[in-house]
């Protein structure tokens, strides 16, 4: 149960991204509560728990080792045609334990000064009223409601993204842009053990991919996929990933089933209200290409923190004056996202034979080490392709 | 509830051993007909309106929609 009944600043949900939010205004001197429904923080994990490289990490926080499974040094994408790209770089990223990080992000928030509250439900949020909302709270252990105010609700709920819907924004997950996706955690290791490994394109999973992911301090790995939502009758991710597991592993165990929902929207276009605004997955900070959303979640959260004390110390917390945390998410990602996206789509539009032309052209590129010469050839060689598939170029890139 | 129209002769239904409790469909859902209690999805039957959205949605094809009204003891 929270300890106070009014807050400057709630925060609803303590994953990544409403953990760095709550512990930034925090540190700024509010007086937050980041509240979390599930008993534990972190737990259970629904991630394939690769993200971006340390130096990417460290521009938010102090890079704890605990969490830290593996340091990649490469990838592998198998596309059609038996095309096999593999790209071997030091240091383009890491393996995390998710529980851990999420867990140390609540416990800066904490250090911070916010009270982090689990067993802690929002169901309900009231429409600005004298300078506060009131949010129905139900607390899950003794199952008591109460209400709480506070002068602006951060909704960082992930992908239920319920709050948002609350406050009259539409946060729903739309098909196709949602990802349906499943994680086994086998008990084995990958020959490639500091390597991420994916398989794309029209022999695979074309609207979405699977992937082995390594984590190598606990000896297991992460194989999973994902995909758009499909229609009604097509094959399910659990059954698709365990054929993979079945084929690359087949004498292991299957340790942990998780799914989940990746938002691959791209940002929504509208993510605040009055004395509201969204982070992370439950704004569609997500990544649409990778569904990579730690990094991108930790920066939302980041982002808004900014904006929600230039909004106290102006004295405004309007929905016109918060649009602007809007247009900085565009400007620092959500522009790049789009891009992201738009190259995701016409992948998966092309034929096989196309489809597999693309993986060629990339591949060359990729085995000449991506240097100049090799980009400007690739990237004419794949103008061409495009030129010669307008239509699909037309819907990826024409929107 | 506002007196929508009448509701059809359907009901989801929810696999209770297959679901792994992801959540996801969840925020799939327009008519916020489903939500997640620690690990139990609750499924407002009265809310639902049988888009099936949410059944091709789930990565383990828990969800599926039959035929009859839910009946007591409610099936999902
Ligand atoms: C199968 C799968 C694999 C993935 N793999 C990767 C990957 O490899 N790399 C990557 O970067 N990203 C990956 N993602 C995406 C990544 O997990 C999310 O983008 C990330 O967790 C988003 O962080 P968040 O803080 O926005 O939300 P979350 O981490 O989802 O946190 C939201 C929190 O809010 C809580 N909450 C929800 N509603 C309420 C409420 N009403 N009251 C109180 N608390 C509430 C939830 O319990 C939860 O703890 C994957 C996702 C899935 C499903
Ligand atoms: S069938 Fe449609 S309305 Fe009913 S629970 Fe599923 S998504 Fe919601
Ligand atoms: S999507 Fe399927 S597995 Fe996940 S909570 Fe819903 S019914 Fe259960």
């Amino acid at each position: 149960m929270p300890a106070s009944r009014t807050y400057d600043v709630v925060v609803i949900g303590a994953g990544p991204s409403g953990s760095l939010c709550a512990r930034n205004l925090a540190a700024r001197g509010y007086h937050v509560l980041l509240a979390e429904k599930r008993p534990v923080v972190g737990v259970p994990v629904r991630c394939g728990e690769a993200t971006g490289r340390r130096s990417r990490l460290s521009n938010f926080m102090k890079v704890n080792e605990a969490y830290i499974e593996t340091d990649l040094n490469g990838v592998i994408l198998n596309g059609p045609g038996g095309v096999s790209i593999r790209y071997d770089k030091e240091d383009i990223g890491l393996m995390i334990d998710r529980r851990l990080f999420d867990q140390d992000v609540a416990r800066q928030a904490q250090a911070a000064g916010a009270e982090l509250c689990v067993n802690t439900r929002i169901e309900g949020i009231s429409p600005v009223k004298d300078g506060v909302r009131e949010l129905a709270i139900v607390d899950e252990a003794s199952k008591t409601a109460s209400t709480i105010t506070a002068r602006l609700v951060v909704g960082a709920d992930g992908v239920e993204a319920l709050s948002g819907r609350w406050v009259g924004l539409k946060t729903r997950q739309l098909p196709p842009q949602v990802c349906s996706a499943i994680e086994l955690r086998v008990d084995a290791m990958d020959v490639n053990p500091n390597h991420l490994t994916f398989w794309q394109g029209h022999d695979s999973i074309n609207k979405g991919y699977v992937w082995v992911f390594p984590k190598l301090k606990s000896g297991v790995v992460n194989l999973g996929s994902g995909v758009l939502t499909p229609k009604l009758g097509e094959k399910n991710m659990y059954d698709l990933s365990m054929e993979y597991k079945n084929r690359l592993f087949p004498d292991a165990k299957v340790v942990e089933v998780h799914g989940g929902a990746v938002p691959v929207s791209g940002n929504l276009t509208e993510f605040v209200a009055d004395r509201f605004v969204l982070c992370g997955d439950a704004a569609h900070h997500t990544n649409p290409l990778t569904g990579g959303g730690i990094i991108s979640g930790i920066l939302g959260g980041e982002l808004a923190s900014r904006w929600i004390d230039a909004g106290f110390r102006n004295g405004d917390l309007s929905r016109s004056f918060l649009v602007q945390y809007q247009v900085d998410c565009w400007e620092q990602f959500g522009k790049h996202h789009h891009r992201q996206m738009s190259i995701r789509d016409f992948v998966v539009e092309l034929p096989l034979p196309t489809q597999t032309a693309f993986y060629r052209i990339f591949k060359d590129m990729v085995d000449a080490d991506l240097s100049l010469p090799s980009k400007l050839v690739g990237y004419a060689r794949m103008l061409g392709l495009a030129a010669g598939n307008w239509k699909a170029a037309k819907k990826a890139f024409i929107k | 509830m506002s007196a929508g129209p009448k509701k059809p002769n359907k009901t989801l239904l929810l696999d209770r051993e297959t679901c792994i409790s992801c959540a996801g469909c969840v925020g799939t859902c327009p008519d916020l007909a489903l939500d997640m209690f620690g690990v139990d999805l609750q499924v407002f039957q009265d809310k639902c309106t049988y888009c099936t959205i949410c059944v091709r949605f789930c990565p383990v094809g828990a969800l599926s929609i039959v035929k009859g009204t839910p009946t007591s003891p409610i099936v999902a």
